[in-house]
Formats: C-alpha cells, structure tokens, sequence
C-alpha cells in the first residue's frame, strides 16, 4: 500500500510537471501587470518584465497601516508616472501624499519624492526566468546627497517567469536589507514574491508577500484605462487606477 | 544631309520647349509646397537633380514635411530630373538634407546633415517672412527652497524671421496658478535675437542675446556644433556670459555680467532606438566645475530625457521632454505666413540638497535652458532620428 502511494504520488507529480513543461511558452515575455504602487509588478512588489515605450499614468490610495510614508498616521495618495524608457529599462518617479497631515507653509499635507529605475539583465527564455535589478529611490546621503531623508527605498533583485500557456506568471526577489542607501522608509527588505493569474485579457487575480505583509487582489484592464483592488492581511483595501499606452517610434 | 538639317532643326526646336516645361513644373512645384503648409520654399534643377529647399512650418514635423516635398517633386513628373535633393531650411537655416531617386518611394534615400541650400536661380516663393505665435503652456515646479512649489498658465511667444538664419523674439508668461508670487499674474519672458549659420557641411554656430526672464538671466550666448561621420556623432561648444534679471512689482531689474558658461559636449546617436547619449563638463553658470550625462530618446516626435549632473559635490538630475504640438492642423495657417508652436519644452529638477529655506541659495550644475539657440531651429531634425523614422537598414 505504501508503494502503491508512492507510484501515485510519483505519477501525480509527473503529470504536474509535464503539464507545466508544456504549458511554458516558448520563449515569450512574461505579461507586465501594474502593481499599486504605479510600477509593473504584482501587488504590492515589481516583476522583472520591462515593457519598451510603455508610459502610464497612476493613482493610488494606501491606507494608513501599510502605507509606507508617514506610516500609521496618515494614508497616502501616490501620483505614479512609469515609462519604459529603454526595450531594457523601465522608469518611475512617484509623488507620495500623506493627506491626514498638516505641513508647515501653504502647501497642505506633507509629500515626498520617489524616482526609480528597473533594468532587465536576462530576457526571458523558454526555461529561463527573466532577471530584473532594481534601484528605487536610493538614500543618496552616502554619495554626497542631502535630500534623501524620506526615501522609500527598495534596492533588489528579482526574477519572473509566465507559466500555463502564458496565463500566470510567477515573480520572487530578493532586496538587500543594508542600511547602505536604504532611506527611512525602505521596502522589501528580503525575500518577496507573488502571483499572476490571467482569467482572460482584461482580468488578472494577484497575490503577493511584499517581506511584511500578504495581499490579493484583482486588476482589470481595458483599453489602456486599468484599476486594481486589494485587500491587504485580510483587512486594509487599496486602489489604483491609471491609463497606459505605447507610445510610438522605434524599437521593440 | 536632310537627315542631319532635320536633327538640328529637331533639336533647336525641342531645347526651348522643354526649358519652358521645367520652368513651368517648377513653379508648379513651389506653388504646391506653399499651399501644402511649407515657407520659404525655393527650388532648382543641376544636371540631373532637382534641388528644393523648404520650412515645413504648417506640419510639426520635418519628416512629414520632407515626405511631402519629394512625394510632391514626383508628381510634378519634371523630365530629365531623376534625383532630389531636398533641404530642410527652418527659419532659412539648412539643417538637414534628404536624397532620393524621383521614382523610389519614400524613404528610400540617404539623409544627411544640410548645407548649402542649392544652386542659384529657379523658383522661390515670393514671401521671406515669418511671424511664429508661440503659446505654449508654462509650468514651473520646484525651488532650492521649497521642492513642491508650483505655478502654472500660458506663455505667449512671437517670433519674427526677417532674414534667413535671423530670429527676434518676445514672449510674457500669464499665470493662472502662482505660488512663488501669488500677487503676480504675469511676466516677460524671452525678448531677444537669435543668429543661425551653418558654416560648413558639418559645423554649425548660433548665437543669441537678449534679456531671457524664464532663467532670470540676461547677456549672451555662443553655440557651435559640429557632426562627425554620418552625424551620429557630434561634438559641441556652448560659451555665454550672462547677469541676474528679475522683474518685481512691474518693473525690470538686472545685475552685471558676472555669470561665465563654458560647456563642452560629445553626443552619440543609436539610430536603432532613436536615441542619444550626451557626455558633457566645464564651468556652469554659477561658477561651479562638473560633469554630466545625459541621454535622450525619440518616441516619434515626443522627446524624453534624463540627466545627472555631478558639480562639486552637489548632485542634480532632471527629467526633460519636449511635447510635439498641433501636428498636422497648422498648415493651413501657415499658408498666411503664420507659425505655430511645434513643440513644448519643459524640464523637471531634482536636487539632492536639503530644503534651505534661502532663496539666495545658487544651485550647483546649472545651464540656461529655456534661452533660444540651436535647438530653437533643429528641433528634432537629426539624421539619426530621420533614419530612425525611416526603418530599419536606412
């Protein structure tokens, strides 16, 4: 009997495999998904896809908890514009609001900056992932910079790869945890990974661990116009809502 | 003996006739540049070669505009004419030269760098002048002291052309939303003069002054730029002397020349992303010595860039890029010596100073950038850009 588990089991895990086998595509980039924070990734953490000439514009809305800037007292709204400036290159500069906040001066609620770069080591191949190493909003003080106090910092490497006839995609990083040009505010600091899963071409369901805390969600896309909604740790909701397009001209 | 009268006389007769048949087509030719949206339009034949010369001012796009001359040239079907040269002369400045067989679709030709437009006599339209209304949105956002400060609204700009290569210019912004002077709703911008030469094949300088009041600066500048090769690479010079200008409570106020530019620039054009890589250093405005990189790249006619700047220990980046305008509607306009904007510049700051407070503070790497100069009449009229636009292999 015990045998006979185990042929099954060994069977089971066969057909798994080669179902997987299979279903990978032969060489095709991983589908870019938008995550909350304006950037392609999965919800709440970036993939390796880098998508040439794609700019976006994006809206979100943190809750407070989860919300890196001015966590725990005030939700944040990010203004996120992403461009994929180069076929191995992807940009992202953010305006963070943290809007239950008062600042000195006529200007409201406080802000801060947060530019970024993606760049693509390795596209992806049939059995190969492809490979991303991110700079977001580096901590400059060590290079000589001052205004780098309110950095949302993530500085990792990270590695996606579409499954099941293209349907999924599978993303895991790893972002160092030195303090070295990590600001006050840092992100996935560790190991973090997520999920993908097309229902058809305009409807996605997400999950991902961001190294602190789980999410799910579901993103529509149609036309360009994409919004996504999250549910973090079973509790906080997040939005997002932008409008994407290719821009024309040479290239990929 | 009769065989041969009968040459001469065919041959008598058929010259004139066929001089008055170019002469025709030629004018039907600039006839139907300058009602297609194109100024300064002129156009003669050397050997073989039909030579056109033409500022596509009503298209916004010199591409689209050089398309029309040699698709144009080909329907005027000239006989003995087998070749184009065509010229793209902003505000009278050759920049930029496409050459293409008459029967070969375009853009099956060679693109280069202009430079002397053509040949004397043939065709010219009859009117020399320009006035270009300019309104542009302006937006300024960020200050040393306060990174989040923002002002917006409209910036009405003229620019007359009198001469070939010779560009005044007058522009005021009006403001809808000012945070930087709430009381103020308005101030002149750029007023000035603007030269531009190509002084050879490969080098070309233009020179401006004036009082430049998106800058805040006054004096005069020098540019030179000189292209390698195929013109993917190019070296360049930018030299100025200029002095603080301000206007406050309706009136005008300048300090002296003390603000020395000295900048020296290498380009490099990928043709196959229509980008450019830019490495430059010197001595920026405020006396500082750094280095920078820049690189820029086309997405058809939207231009975007980023730039780091590394001057005595201060770090700047900048996000630029320069928004394509109207497009295809301005040629009607043009028709009555009308311009419009062709594009929208404008550049965002990023500083990696702390917040001062001080409002005397000097940033670190800076350059005038809204001055008119050599890129007020090139625009996006690169080689490499065109022989991206063209496909692969060109």
């Amino acid at each position: 009997m015990h045998i006979l588990n185990s042929i099954y089991r060994c069977a089971a895990l066969s057909v798994l495999f080669f179902f997987i086998y299979v279903s990978l595509p032969a060489g095709a980039e991983a589908h870019s998904t938008h995550s909350l924070y304006g950037y392609s990734g999965v919800l709440t953490i970036p993939d390796a896809c880098v998508t040439d000439r794609l700019l976006g514009f994006h809206v979100t809305y943190l809750p407070d908890h989860i919300a890196p800037y001015r966590r725990g007292v005030s939700d944040n709204h990010v203004y996120t514009a992403t461009l994929g400036f180069l076929p191995f290159a992807e940009c992202y500069f953010s305006v963070y609001d943290a809007v239950d906040t008062e600042w000195t001066g006529n200007y409201g609620s406080e802000k801060t900056r947060s530019p970024g770069v993606k760049i693509r080591l390795l596209s992806e191949k049939r059995l190969r992932p492809a490979l991303a190493v991110g700079f977001f909003d580096p901590d400059v003080r060590d290079l000589g910079g001052e205004f780098s106090w309110d950095t949302i910092s993530s500085t990792f490497i990270v590695a996606s790869k579409s499954l099941l006839s293209d349907y999924a995609t599978v993303t895991f990083g790893y972002g160092l945890e030195s303090e070295r040009f990590s600001g006050e505010n840092s992100r996935l600091q560790g190991l973090f990974g997520g999920l993908v899963y097309r229902l058809n071409n305009h409807l996605s369901v997400m999950a991902d661990n961001d190294t602190e805390f789980w999410s799910a969600g579901l993103a529509a896309d149609l036309r360009g116009f994409s919004v996504t909604c999250a549910v973090t740790e079973g509790q906080a909701v997040s939005f997002r809502a932008g409008y994407s397009l290719i821009l024309p001209g040479s290239g990929q | 003996m009769i065989v041969f009268m009968t040459m001469l006389l065919v041959l008598y007769a058929g010259i004139p006739a066929r001089a008055d048949e170019r002469d025709d087509a030629l004018t039907a030719l600039v006839e139907r540049l300058e009602n297609s949206g194109h100024r300064l339009v002129h156009a003669a034949i050397s050997g073989d070669t039909l030579h056109v010369s033409a500022w596509p001012s009503g298209f916004g796009d010199p591409y689209r505009g050089m398309e029309n001359i040699v698709t144009s040239a080909a329907k005027c079907n000239i006989p003995g004419v087998n070749t184009v040269s065509a010229v793209h002369t902003p505000w009278g400045v050759p920049v930029l030269r496409y050459i293409g067989r008459t029967g070969a679709p375009f853009p099956g030709g060679v693109w280069d760098k202009g430079s002397d437009i053509q040949p004397s006599g043939g065709k010219q339209s009859l009117w020399n002048f320009l006035l270009s209304v300019d309104v542009p949105f302006a937006a300024s956002f960020g200050a040393l002291d306060d990174p989040f400060i923002f002002r917006t609204g409209l910036r009405p700009e003229l620019y007359w052309n009198p001469l070939n290569g010779i560009i005044g210019f007058a522009g005021m912004e009006l403001y809808a939303h000012n945070e930087y002077d709430p009381s103020a709703w308005y101030r002149p911008a750029n007023m000035g003069v603007l030269y531009v030469r190509s002084l050879s094949d490969r080098l070309s300088a233009a020179a401006t002054w004036g009082a430049f009041g998106i800058d805040e600066l006054w004096g005069a500048q020098v540019e030179l730029d000189y292209s390698i090769g195929d013109s993917r690479w190019s070296l360049g010079m930018r030299s100025g002397l200029f002095g603080d200008f301000w206007f406050e409570d309706d009136r005008f106020g300048y300090d002296d020349l003390e603000h020395e530019l000295a900048l020296f620039r290498l380009s490099c054009a990928d043709v196959p992303l229509d980008a450019t890589v830019h490495v430059q250093g010197g001595r920026y405005l405020y006396g500082d010595y750094g280095v920078e990189a820049r690189i820029t790249r086309m997405f058809r006619e939207l231009e975007i860039g980023f730039t780091g700047v590394i001057s005595e220990g201060e770090f700047n980046g900048y996000i630029h890029c320069a928004v394509p305008l109207f497009g295809e509607s301005g040629r009607r306009i043009a028709k009555d010596n009308i311009g419009l904007p062709s594009r929208i510049r404008y550049r965002y700051r990023y500083n990696s100073k702390t917040i001062t407070h001080d409002p005397a503070s000097l940033p670190r790497g800076s350059e005038p950038f809204y001055i008119p100069g050599w890129h007020t009449v090139a625009g996006s009229a690169s080689p490499s850009h065109m022989r991206s636009r063209s496909g692969p292999g060109l």
